[in-house]
């Protein structure tokens, strides 16, 4: 399997450190209305508490309420449909579409949809597909993948975006004014909503209770797409289930805060069954989901909102661009959910799934410094590093580390496993290191030099530091008196 | 392209998925009660609309009545502006001849206003609910370049958890209302996108300008 590299696929983003610096601000930016927004709330910490309580009971009974929430949503008029995977999701989504003979297609952000690739495949097919959330047709027209689950075109600047429509949509050169580029994109869109013959839809919150779900957007895209063509098909991962309506309550006040730092989204859109004269299907999505539930250690990686938070204040992400995961969701909840979903065959001794790229994502649980605030500010309280670290044990009892770092490992096992070793071989690296040229340090057998120096190495050893403090103490008596510790 | 028999049927893995689901055992959690739980409650929930509207965008307007709002309203550069208005609040603008009946959004394409009425507003967030579960002018409020709602400045709920038990039934479930189908929405301000290098810009897909009027009487 191709274990493809975090680090080697940031070194492009890193190398221009002025955009990299202002990539990382402006996601800092938006870490900081988040927190300014979460501070105005006074049970923020319950409201977490409850969000992760919530979801954890609804995947404990997970068949009971996507049977309910079946029931409820055909009782409602809309049709459901199961797809075990991407390949049977984009055939389920195409049959449709084609049932209806539909040949120009909206659709408003779904992070599922790039997941299954559904695009390449409908286009394939002869359908015109037109991404409307204005970061995604911004991609979606320079034919790149969103950097970020909540702001897709984050790692551009303006002046691309303007390079971008000039080409595309026909804007004047050089005018990369934000609100002068949105414009000319409200009335590109506009067309293409007023001329499609269907909308697809992501889905925020499917609800057992009711049978609708709900649909969260700040551009109105969603609506403007669902409202104007009579098909809307909603695509979504089995696992965006709430069982009470009253259970939104406790997600909307967390989600816009969290995602952008807004105390909601513009549109909060209920969707109860198709619109009078309409058609609406939903398609559930597995796609490796009903796995992640296995395991207790990772099981909470279902409560996932997808707001974002995390990705925002990672400082790895901010440092190393979206695009460095090869993944549709990056940041720190991508690098537990595309290991965990291409490795989890292997836990059960099944061969490893082809992950996206055919990619196992080896080297994402090591994209990450441990720092634990993703786990601070998500939302559901999922224990983000605490699955990181537990994951790059799994990288590594699977055989899927390079073989510098596996080397390194092992060797550090030995070592650290031997406190005479340790001693011997800390005695001579101190004598050894000043003087041995630079490359016998830095060299691809030690991934941790790459980039970085050791401190100089010091005269003595913590334990002779230690030793000879102890000396000198028994030979000057303590003037506190007897029993009193070394300093 | 593929043959029809080669294809696994719907209900396969349908049936695949929730034998794999239900022959996994999980610890039971607990469903939270809602209920026993103690949310903020501002001193003047009104205030607290008004001020998050306008944060988010949108311009609150207290007026006394209906009458005073309609005065407003034909005062607004917006409306005064206009070639195409909808209106679905009887005394609160009017609606151009022939746009009344709406019958195809498409043909909504050009309407510069419309007016709706708000059932209540959400004080901490700035969000007003949209109830579209009798007709099909869903489409308007996202079509129309500017809107315009009423909402009673007596009907403002402190937080989400009110707004949802507002919208509950007697059992304090949801089945019945939402159950019946149709459409709603809180809409919190104007449309808006920071999808380029972060910078606000309001009138991204939607509105681009919402008028809340806030009526006493």
């Amino acid at each position: 399997m191709k274990t493809a590299e975090h680090p080697d696929r940031a070194r492009a983003f890193v190398a221009d450190d002025a955009r990299a610096h202002w990539h990382d601000e402006s996601l800092w930016f938006v870490r900081t209305k988040r927190d300014k927004q979460a501070h105005s709330v006074p049970e923020w910490e319950r409201l977490r508490e409850l969000g992760s309580q919530i979801k954890r009971h609804a995947i404990s009974r997970w068949p009971d309420y996507l049977e309910e929430f079946e029931k409820n949503a055909t009782a409602l008029g809309a049709k459901v449909h199961w797809a075990a995977n991407a390949e049977e999701h984009n055939r389920i989504v195409l049959g449709i579409l084609q049932e209806a003979g539909v040949e120009k297609v909206t659709k408003s952000k779904s992070m599922l949809t790039e997941e299954v690739h559904l695009n390449p495949h409908l286009i394939r097919n002869g359908i015109e597909v037109t991404d409307t959330d204005l970061g995604e047709r911004i991609v979606q027209l320079r034919e790149e993948t969103p950097s970020h689950i909540v702001l897709p075109a984050i790692h551009l600047k303006r002046e691309d975006v303007s390079e971008t429509f000039n080409q595309h949509l026909g804007t004047e050169a050089g005018n990369a004014d934000p609100a002068y580029l949105t414009e000319a994109a409200r009335q590109h869109l506009r067309e293409k909503f007023l001329g499609a013959e269907a909308s697809i839809t992501g889905v925020n919150f499917l609800v057992a209770e009711t049978g609708g779900f709900v649909v969260c957007t700040n551009e109105g895209n969603a609506d403007l797409g669902t409202s104007l063509p009579r098909l809307h098909i909603a695509c979504t991962g089995i696992e965006k289930l709430v069982p009470r309506a009253a259970d939104l309550a406790v997600y909307l006040r967390l989600l816009g805060r969290s995602a952008t730092g807004q105390p909601i989204t513009t549109y909060t859109s209920h969707f109860h069954g198709p619109r009078p004269g309409g058609e609406l299907h939903i398609v559930l999505v597995d796609n490796g989901r009903s796995d992640l539930a296995d395991d207790p250690q990772f099981r909470d990686i279902l409560n996932c909102i997808r707001c974002g938070a995390c990705i925002n204040t990672c400082p790895v992400y901010r440092r190393s661009g979206g695009h460095s995961y090869a993944a549709t969701v990056p940041g720190p909840v991508g690098s537990v959910l595309n290991p965990l979903h291409a490795l989890t065959p292997m836990i059960a001794g099944e061969d490893a799934r082809e992950g996206e790229r055919g990619d196992a994502h080896g080297s994402l649980p090591f994209a990450c410094s441990l720092c634990g605030s993703c786990t601070d500010v998500c939302p559901v309280k999922i224990p983000l590093h605490h699955q990181l670290l537990a994951l790059r044990k799994t990288v590594g009892d699977r055989g899927l580390l390079p073989w510098g770092k596996r080397i390194q490992m092992k060797a550090a096992s030995t070592l650290l496993n031997s406190p005479k070793l340790f001693g011997a071989v800390g005695k001579i690296a101190r004598k050894a290191l000043p003087v041995l040229p630079k490359m016998a340090v830095y060299n691809r057998l030690n991934a941790w030099g790459n980039g970085r120096d050791l401190p100089p190495a010091p005269p003595k050893s913590f334990k002779q530091m230690w030793r000879d403090e102890l000396k000198a103490e028994s030979a000057q008596p303590s003037s506190n008196g007897a029993g009193d510790a070394p300093r | 392209m593929n043959s029809p028999a080669a294809e696994p049927s719907v209900s396969a893995t349908r049936t695949a998925l929730f034998k794999k689901l239900r022959g996994r055992l999980l610890e039971a959690v607990e469903l939270p009660d809602l209920n026993a739980e103690q949310w903020i409650r501002y001193d003047d929930p009104l205030a607290q609309f008004e001020e998050v509207l306008g944060a988010v965008g949108g311009t609150p307007v207290r007026v006394a009545d209906l009458a005073a709002a309609n005065a407003h309203l034909k005062q607004l550069p917006v409306w005064a502006e206009a070639k195409q208005t909808v209106s679905l609040v009887d005394g609160l603008g009017e609606t151009t001849e022939g746009l009344s009946a709406v019958p195809d959004v498409h043909e909504l394409a050009g309407v510069d206003v419309a007016v709706f009425d708000g059932l209540f507003g959400v004080a901490e967030n700035g969000a007003v609910w949209l109830d579209f579960s009798h007709s099909d002018h869903r489409g308007l409020c996202v079509i129309a370049q500017h809107l315009v709602l009423a909402v009673p400045a007596s009907e403002i709920e402190h937080t989400m958890h009110e707004a949802y038990a507002r919208l509950a039934d007697a059992d304090g479930s949801h089945r019945q209302k939402f159950g019946r189908g149709g459409f709603g929405m809180f809409v919190s301000g104007p449309s808006k996108t920071a999808d380029i290098e972060q910078s606000l810009v309001i009138g991204a897909h939607g509105a681009r300008s919402l008028t809340c009027y806030l009526l006493d009487g």
